[in-house]
C-alpha cells in the first residue's frame, strides 16, 4: 500500500508564511506589556500635524487629561486608519506636549505664591 | 564664719543654676510639645499623601481606561417658507471604554428633539474593536460606514465646517449612513507613503418603494444598519486610500451585494410578499488636500439599485448620486475661519434633487467650540423644500 504524503508547493509555503507572520505579530500585540508602549515624539509632532488636520482643526494638548488621550487616540486609530506606531507616537508627543504644559502651569502658580509672600512680608518690614 | 558665708553663697548660687536649668527644662518641654505636635500633623498629611498617591497610581496604572466625548450644536433656521426657529440639533455623546491596548468597546448615541419637542435616541454606532496587530484592527458592530469621508469622520458638528450636511450625505441619500456586520481596517506604509484601508462584509441597508401612478418604484435607500438581512445576501465592500505627499489623501471606496424592499413609503408594509433580492452597488471617490492656511475636499458618491420582477413591490432599479466639493480658509491660528461648498445630488425623484452653493464665516472659541454662520443657496423643483434657501446659525460644541 502507497503511503500518501504531503507536498509543499511555493503557494503554500506562501500561505504559511503569511499566516505565521499574521499569528506572530497578533501574539506580540496580545502580550505586549506596555500602555500603550512609549512612541517617537518627534516623529508623532509631525504624524499629528499631517493626519489630524485632514479632518479637524487641531486640539490643545492640555484639552484633556493623558489618560484621556489614550482612548481619544484609540478612537483616532480607528477613524483616521493610523498604524499602532503612528498612535502611540502621537499619543507620547501629546502627552510631552501636556506635561510641558502642566509644568509651565505649574511654575507660573508657584511664581504667583512667591509674589502673593512677597507682598504680604513687605508692610511688616 | 568666713567657712560659713562662702557655703551660703555656693548654695544660693547651686539653687539659683538649678532654677535656671528648671525654667529651661521646662521651655524645651514645650518646644518639644510643639514639635510633635507639628511632627503628628506632618504625619497625618503624609498619611494623607500616601493614600492620594496609590490612588493615583491606581488610576494610572489600571488596565481599563474609560472615557466620554462626544459632541452637540443648537442652531437657528431661518427659511424661505417658514419664520426663523430655534432648535436643538443634536446631542451626541461618544462612550470610549478600552482594556490596555487590545480592546475597546465604543458608542455614539445621536438624541434630537424633533418639531413636536419629542425626544429622538438613535445608536449611531455601537462596536467592539480588537487590535489585532499594528495594521489591523476588527471592528464589529454596527459602524459608520467606511464609504467615503463625510459620513465616517466629517459629519460631527464641530468637524463640519458649514451648518449642514452637503444634500445626499445626510440621512436617506446617496452616501450610506451605517451597517451592522465586522470589518477590517487600519493603515500601512508603502515605502515612504502612508496609506489606510477598510473591508466589510455586513448585512447592507433595506429599501423603501412607494406606490405612484397606479405602479412602485424605489423611494429611497434606507442605509442607516439594519440589524436584518431579508434577503441573506450580505453587502462587501471596503476603501482604500493612499497619501502621496503629505497633507493629500485620495481615497477609493467600493461596495456590492444585494438588498430587498421591506417598507411602503405612506403605504402598508405588510402588503410586501416575495420581494426579489436586487443588486447593489455603490462607487465613491474622495480627496483632501491643505496647502499653507487653505483647505481642499471633495467626495463623488453613487448608488445604484438594480431592478427586480419578483415581488408585490416589483420595479425598475434607481440611481441615487451626490458630490461636492469645499473651500476652507483660515489663516494661522486666526478665529475665523470661511467656508465655501459647492454640492449636486440627484435622485429618481426630482422633488429631492438640489444644487446647492453654500457659504459660512465661523468664529472659533477653541478648536472645537465653533459658531457658524452659514447661508445656502439652493436649486431644486420650483415650490419644492429643495429649492428654499436658508440661513443658519450654530454653536457646536466637541468634548
Amino acid at each position: 500500500m502507497r503511503k500518501e504524503t504531503t507536498r509543499f508547493n511555493g503557494k503554500m509555503v506562501l500561505q504559511i508564511a503569511i499566516l505565521a507572520a499574521c499569528i506572530k505579530s497578533g501574539l506580540s500585540s496580545v502580550f505586549a506589556a506596555g500602555f500603550p508602549e512609549p512612541g517617537d515624539v518627534s516623529a508623532g509632532g509631525q504624524a499629528w500635524v499631517e493626519n489630524c488636520t485632514h479632518c479637524h482643526n487641531l486640539r490643545n494638548p492640555n484639552e484633556l487629561r493623558d489618560d484621556q488621550w489614550i482612548t481619544s487616540m484609540f478612537h483616532m486609530r480607528i477613524r483616521a486608519g493610523l498604524t499602532g506606531k503612528e498612535t502611540r507616537d502621537i499619543l507620547s508627543f501629546i502627552q510631552a506636549a501636556n506635561a510641558t504644559a502642566a509644568q509651565q502651569r505649574i511654575r507660573a502658580e508657584a511664581e504667583a505664591v512667591r509674589a502673593a509672600q512677597q507682598s504680604e512680608a513687605q508692610p511688616q518690614q | 564664719m568666713k567657712s560659713k558665708i562662702i557655703v551660703q553663697v555656693i548654695s544660693v548660687v547651686i539653687l539659683n543654676l538649678s532654677f535656671t536649668h528648671t525654667l529651661r527644662a521646662a521651655e524645651s518641654l514645650e518646644e518639644l510639645n510643639s514639635e510633635l505636635e507639628a511632627l503628628k500633623t506632618r504625619i497625618d498629611q503624609l498619611q494623607l499623601e500616601t493614600v492620594r498617591n496609590r490612588e493615583a497610581a491606581e488610576w494610572r496604572y489600571a488596565d481599563s481606561a474609560v472615557h466620554m466625548s462626544g459632541y452637540a450644536d443648537v442652531n437657528y433656521i431661518d427659511s424661505d417658507s417658514a419664520d426663523g426657529q430655534f432648535a436643538v440639533g443634536k446631542f451626541a455623546p461618544i462612550f470610549h471604554y478600552q482594556f490596555r491596548d487590545l480592546v475597546m468597546l465604543e458608542s455614539e448615541l445621536e438624541i434630537e428633539v424633533d418639531e413636536d419637542g419629542e425626544t429622538e435616541v438613535k445608536l449611531e454606532y455601537l462596536s467592539v474593536d480588537a487590535f489585532l496587530n499594528d495594521c489591523i484592527t476588527l471592528v464589529a458592530g454596527k459602524f459608520l460606514s467606511p464609504i467615503g469621508q463625510f459620513r465616517q469622520n466629517l459629519h460631527p458638528s464641530w468637524i463640519n465646517k458649514l451648518a449642514s450636511a452637503p444634500p445626499g450625505f445626510g440621512h436617506d441619500g446617496a452616501a450610506p449612513v451605517a451597517d451592522v456586520g465586522f470589518q477590517l481596517r487600519g493603515g500601512f506604509p508603502i515605502g515612504s507613503t502612508r496609506t489606510n484601508y477598510a473591508l466589510y462584509v455586513a448585512n447592507g441597508p433595506t429599501l423603501k418603494a412607494e406606490f405612484e401612478d397606479g405602479e412602485f418604484e424605489l423611494d429611497g435607500v434606507d442605509a442607516e444598519g439594519a440589524s436584518s438581512d431579508e434577503d441573506g445576501d450580505k453587502v462587501v465592500g471596503g476603501r482604500f486610500a493612499v497619501h502621496p505627499i503629505p497633507h493629500l489623501e485620495i481615497g477609493l471606496s467600493l461596495a456590492s451585494g444585494k438588498v430587498t424592499v421591506n417598507e411602503v413609503e405612506d403605504g402598508d408594509s405588510s402588503l410586501l410578499s416575495g420581494e426579489g433580492a436586487r443588486d447593489y452597488d455603490v462607487q465613491s471617490v474622495d480627496f483632501s488636500y491643505q496647502v499653507g492656511d487653505l483647505s481642499f475636499r471633495g467626495e463623488y458618491v453613487e448608488t445604484e439599485v438594480g431592478a427586480t420582477t419578483q415581488g408585490v413591490a416589483a420595479s425598475e432599479g434607481a440611481i441615487w448620486e451626490t458630490w461636492y466639493t469645499q473651500a476652507s480658509y483660515r489663516e494661522g491660528q486666526s478665529k475665523f475661519e470661511y467656508v465655501t461648498r459647492f454640492s449636486d445630488f440627484d435622485s429618481p425623484h426630482d422633488s429631492r434633487d438640489q444644487e446647492q452653493w453654500a457659504v459660512g464665516v465661523n468664529y472659533l472659541f477653541t478648536s472645537s467650540a465653533i459658531f457658524k454662520l452659514t447661508y445656502e443657496l439652493n436649486d431644486g423643483e420650483q415650490g419644492s423644500e429643495a429649492d428654499e434657501d436658508r440661513l443658519m446659525l450654530q454653536l457646536a460644541y466637541g468634548f
